[in-house]
Parts: C-alpha cells; structure tokens; sequence
C-alpha cells in the first residue's frame, strides 16, 4: 500500500538479523499493518536512512530499534535520534533481546517509547509482534509539517 | 655466613685473628664470656693473694715473737744471774726475791719459745740446743741457790763467776735462734712482696684483655644488631610488598570473576537470538505444513489415491514429528540459557545486609509451599531459628531452592517429612534441613551441586540449577552448604552462614 497521505508512516526498522527481521515483518503484516517498512542491518544505513527522510521526503518515522547491531549500539542511534530537533519527535521503539533492567531503564531514560523485550518463545514473540502491529495501526505519529 | 678456615698446619697470628673473627662473628657472645672468664680467673687469683699474704704477715709476726722472746728469755737469765750476784755481794734478802720472780718468767718464757720453735721443723735442732744449754745453765743457778742456802756465800760467788761461760752457751743458741727466725723473717718478706707483685701483674693484665674481649664483643654485637636491623626491615618490606601482591592478586580474581559474569551473560544473550531464529522459523514450518496437511487431506477426501502414500507420510507424520523434536530441544536450550542469565545475573547483583529472622523466613516459604506440600501429602516442621545479618534476596532463594527440593525429591507412596532445626556455633548460624525423601547415592553427592547436573530418577522438571545456585549465592555469603545423605532414607542438608555477614563480600 503505497503512501497516499503525507503522514503516512514509514516504519524504520533497524535489526541486524535477517531472520528477526523477517519474522518481526510478517507478524506485522499478519496484524493487519501495511506501511511501508524499510530495514536497515546495522547502524550506519538507519542513520543514513534517518538524515535522507529528513533531508528530502520529510517523511516521518517509526524507528523500531534492536540494541545489539554489529557496528554500533542501539543506544547510540537512540541517543542520535533523541538530540536531533527534527527526529525526536519520531516514535522509537526498542525490540531487543536484553532483559535488563538497567539497560531498559536507561533506553526510557534516553526518550524511548516502548521497551519490548523479544520473547525466545515463539507464540509469545508473535503475540507481542502482533500486539505491537495493533499498536501501531492507532499511533498517531506527528508529521514533520507539524515542527518544520 | 662463617667463612671456612683451614686449622691445619702452624697456627700464625693471621689464621688466630682469623679464627676469633669468625667465632665472633658467627657467636659474637664468645668474646664476652672470654671477658668474664678472665674477670672470674682474677678475681679468684686477687682473693688467693690476699689469703697468702694474711698467712705470710701470720708467719712474719710469728718470726718477730720468736724473736722477742728470744731476747726476753736471754733477758732473765742476765736479770737472774744479776740477782744472784746482787746476793752474793750485798747479802740484801730482796735480791732473792727479785731471783724467783725472774726465774718464773724464765720458765714460762722458755716454754713458749720451745713451743714456738717446735713448730718449725726447720728449727727443732736449735729448740733441743736450747733445752740442752739451758738445762745446764740452770742447773748452775740451782747449785749457786743450794750453796747460799748453806751459807756457802764465797762458793756460790766462786760459781756464779764460772757460770758466765754457761750463759754464753745460752746466749749463742739464742742468737742462732734469732739469726734462724731473722732469716725466715726476710725470707718470707720478699715472698710476699713477689706473690703480690705477680698477682699485680696478672690483674692488670688479665683485666685489660678482658676489656678488650669486651670491647670486641661489642662491636661485634652492635655490628650484628645492625645486621639483624637491615634483615627486619627486609623482611618487613617483603611482607608489605607481599601484602600489595595479595590485594593485587585479590583484585585480578574479582575482576576475572566479573569478566566471567559479564562473559556468561552476552553468551547467553547471543545465544538467544539465533535461537529466536530457530523457534521462529520453526513455528512458520508449522504453519506450513499443516497448510500442506489440510490440503492432503482435503485431496485424500476426494481421490485417495491422488496423494502417493510417502508424500503423506512425509507431511502428515514425519514433519510434525521433526518439528516437534526441533521445539522440544530449543525449549530446554532456552530454559537453560535463561538459568546462565539467571545466574550471571544473580552473581552481579550487589548483596545488601540487612538482619534476618530466618525462622521468619523459613515460614512464610512454607506458607508459600503450602499447596505443593498438600498435593504430594507432605508436611513441614520448623524449630526456631538464629537472626542472622545477611541479604535476605539470597536466603530466600536458598532456603527456598532447599525446601522446593526436598519437596520435589520426596518417596513415593511415603508421607514426606521435612524438618527444619538450627543453632548458633561460635559466629555461625547452622540450618538443617532433613526429608525423608529419595536421597541421593554417594556418588552424586558431589555432581548435584554442579551446574546442569541431576541425579537420581528424573521424573521431575528441573535443569539441574538449583543447587549450584545455592552454592554459589552461599559462598558469596561466605557460608557453605554440606549434604549427608543415604539412598532411599532421606538427605539432610546442613547450611553454615555467618552470623554477621561481611560488607566486603558483595
């Protein structure tokens, strides 16, 4: 379903397992989500992704956010995302394995959204993915017209 | 630290030197007793002298007596013969009294010089010289005294007359005794003086080295001191840098024990997420098939011979069965990275102190267990129980850990008993927990308490955690945990904390 409106979400999905990021999309899609989801593997692309729907589509986004990425900590492009004027405003939500609760503490701490911790059980990763599709099928996500 | 000196052959002044520096050196208490041997030796030596002069000065004094009386004796004879004479002449009765009188003295006089002279065997001739002589001198007295007495007055004085060469008889004996008592006199005069000048010497002498044996001691003593000052502060600075290895070492094993923690806990965690993979993909495979199984069926519904008989087997038994054993291996792989993240976890975590009722705790545990307890037909008793100042977190894992044990590992078919007693030991607090259940056989007595580890008949879920989780979260308590158990009677399980927890322990 392409965007028709200019609110309509990208969801920027930052995971560096092909496998997660594989089952994290078609449980969303199962959930009844059709957005646009865009997967970056390591922290370099989602920066680089950010700036470009910054810079030229002024497209707003939703950041789901893995912490163990090959080439930066997740942290790092949540801290990015939270200390830009113009990206803060984009909901982030962290979809990690760490459970603990210090690290959870400190994502919140940095203006996270939503902490999920990925469930190694099967049933309840797709409950949790499709509860977070339900989710994000009512967020209402600001465009960026509303802040430029 | 004594160098080694060859005693053969002549002994030099060199090699002496040589020798007492090494004796010193190696027993520098040596010299010093030399010092107070010598001391001893002149004293003993000065308390002789003295001793030998009082006897010399007694032999001197013995001398001039001899020769006073001597003179005195050779005295009465001239004052008695003057008597007589006195008589003769002057026929005046007083002289006659003046005669007894002196020859008293004489015989009195005489006696103690014999005496004297006897004494000294050297002298015994002279003594019998002198009896001899004077016996003759005074036999011519008692014949001058007899003729008065007769009236013989121009005989007596005839006699007495003839009598001087008697006395000069008598006096030659008493000068020869008094040149034989004059030599001895000198003779033992200038003994004494040799003996003392030689015991002079000695002292002086024997004295001075003793002070220089004592002088060396010292020096040798001070040196030695100072050797001993320079080997304590060695040995003190060893014990200060072995101190800093210690502390050092000691920060090398926890940091070491942290690297493990943090080691166990991003495994466990990497370990995850290909599992999430595995578990995912699987679920979808499900899916899948049974999307394939239904429509097999659905063909099998309409032309049971539409579908070959392996593709069937294939869709409807084997990949279930596949996926089934797939599910059931990466749910225990899951359960048990969790337990490493559990533990890992646990081990990070910082332990507080604070005081614990333990009989307190064991209750409500058992408040907690009470439905379990119901459902296998088991009870539980709890005698009261020390206070103890530890991290209650911990104790309540451990404890309750125990009593989930004894629960899980009860015999079946036979009531379960499980007591919990404990007391105070010096600063331990000790907790018993005793069951009646299966016990353990002595040779996984060791191997339960190792992580992942069972034993004994697994018909109870359970990874194999608990225990090695007791024991580590006790040892991090500084206590420990001991099992004495007999198969098929029972276990107990006996708890040592400390009373008082270290802060240090963390």
């Amino acid at each position: 379903m392409p965007p028709t409106e200019h609110h309509q979400v990208t969801i920027l999905m930052v995971e560096d397992d092909l496998g997660h990021a594989r089952l994290i999309e078609k449980n969303i899609r199962r959930a009844g989500v059709m957005n646009e989801v865009i997967h970056a593997v390591d922290g370099t692309t989602a920066l680089k992704h950010l700036a470009h729907g910054q810079t030229l589509d002024q497209k707003p986004f939703l950041v789901l956010l893995d912490l163990n990425l090959p080439d930066m900590s997740g942290i790092t492009i949540l801290e990015h995302l939270k200390s830009d004027p113009h990206l803060r405003r984009f909901p982030v939500i962290v979809l990690t394995t760490t459970d603990d609760e210090r690290e959870i503490q400190r994502c919140y701490d940095l203006g996270a959204n939503v902490y999920i911790t990925k469930p190694v059980d099967y049933e309840a990763f797709t409950t949790a993915i499709r509860q977070l599709g339900l989710f994000l099928a009512v967020m209402q996500v600001p465009g960026t017209d509303e802040f430029a | 630290m004594t160098p080694a000196i060859s005693l053969r052959g002549p002994l030099t002044f060199d090699k002496a030197a040589q020798l007492i520096k090494a004796l010193s050196f190696s027993r520098p208490w040596l010299p010093l007793i030399a010092g107070l041997l010598i001391v001893l030796g002149v004293g003993i030596l000065t308390t002789r002298t003295v001793i030998r002069s009082d006897d010399d000065s007694q032999q001197v004094r013995d001398s001039l007596i001899t020769i006073g009386t001597a003179d005195a004796l050779m005295l009465s004879i001239v004052e008695m013969n003057n008597a007589q004479r006195g008589y003769i002449l002057s026929r005046n009765p007083a002289f006659l009294d003046r005669f007894s009188d002196e020859s008293r003295s004489l015989a009195t006089r005489q006696a103690a010089l014999v005496a004297q002279l006897s004494a000294d065997p050297g002298a015994a001739e002279l003594a019998e010289q002198l009896e001899t002589e004077m016996r003759a001198r005074k036999m011519t007295f008692v014949d001058i005294e007899r003729r008065i007495a007769l009236g013989d007055i121009s005989g007596a004085g005839a006699i007495s007359v003839a009598a001087r060469t008697r006395t000069d008889d008598v006096r030659q004996v008493i000068d020869a005794i008094k040149a034989y008592a004059d030599g001895q006199l000198k003779k033992r005069q200038s003994d004494a003086s040799r003996t003392g000048n030689r015991a002079l010497v000695l002292a002086i002498s024997g004295l001075f080295s003793a002070a220089m044996l004592i002088v060396i001691a010292t020096i040798f003593l001070a040196r030695r001191s100072a050797d001993l000052e320079r080997a304590n502060a060695e040995v003190s600075a060893l014990a200060q840098s072995l101190e800093r290895r210690v502390s050092e070492r000691t920060a090398d094993l926890a940091e070491a024990n942290e690297e493990i923690q943090r080691f166990a806990y991003i495994v466990s965690h990497d370990l995850r997420s290909p599992l999430v993979n595995v578990m995912g993909f699987t679920a979808e495979l499900k899916d899948a098939q049974e999307i394939a199984a239904s429509y097999i069926a659905t063909l099998a519904q309409a032309d049971p011979t539409s579908v070959p008989a392996e593709v069937r087997t294939a869709v409807v038994e084997d990949m279930p069965e596949a996926m089934n054993f797939i599910r059931a291996a990466t749910g225990r792989m899951d359960r048990l990275i969790k337990a490493i993240l559990q533990i890992s976890r646990e081990g990070r975590r910082s332990m507080v102190v604070e005081k614990v009722d333990l009989g307190a705790l064991l209750a409500n545990l058992h408040d907690t267990l009470s439905g379990q307890l119901d459902a296998v037909n088991a009870e539980v008793t709890i005698a009261p129980l020390p206070e103890v100042h530890s991290d209650p977190l911990a104790l309540e894992q451990v404890f309750g850990n125990l009593l989930d044990n004894a629960i899980k590992y009860l015999k079946p078919g036979v009531p379960g008993r499980i007591a919990v007693s404990g007391e105070r030991k010096g600063g331990k607090a000790i907790v018993r927990i005793k069951d009646n259940g299966r016990g353990v056989a002595p040779v996984d007595q060791r191997r339960i308490f190792e992580l992942f580890r069972r034993a004994g008949q697994q018909d109870q879920p359970g990874e194999g955690i608990g225990l090695a989780h007791v024991q580590a979260l006790l040892r991090r308590m500084g206590g420990k945990i001991e099992l004495t158990s007999a198969l098929g009677e029972g276990s107990c399980f006996t708890v040592t904390l400390p009373i008082s927890m270290s802060p240090a322990a963390r």
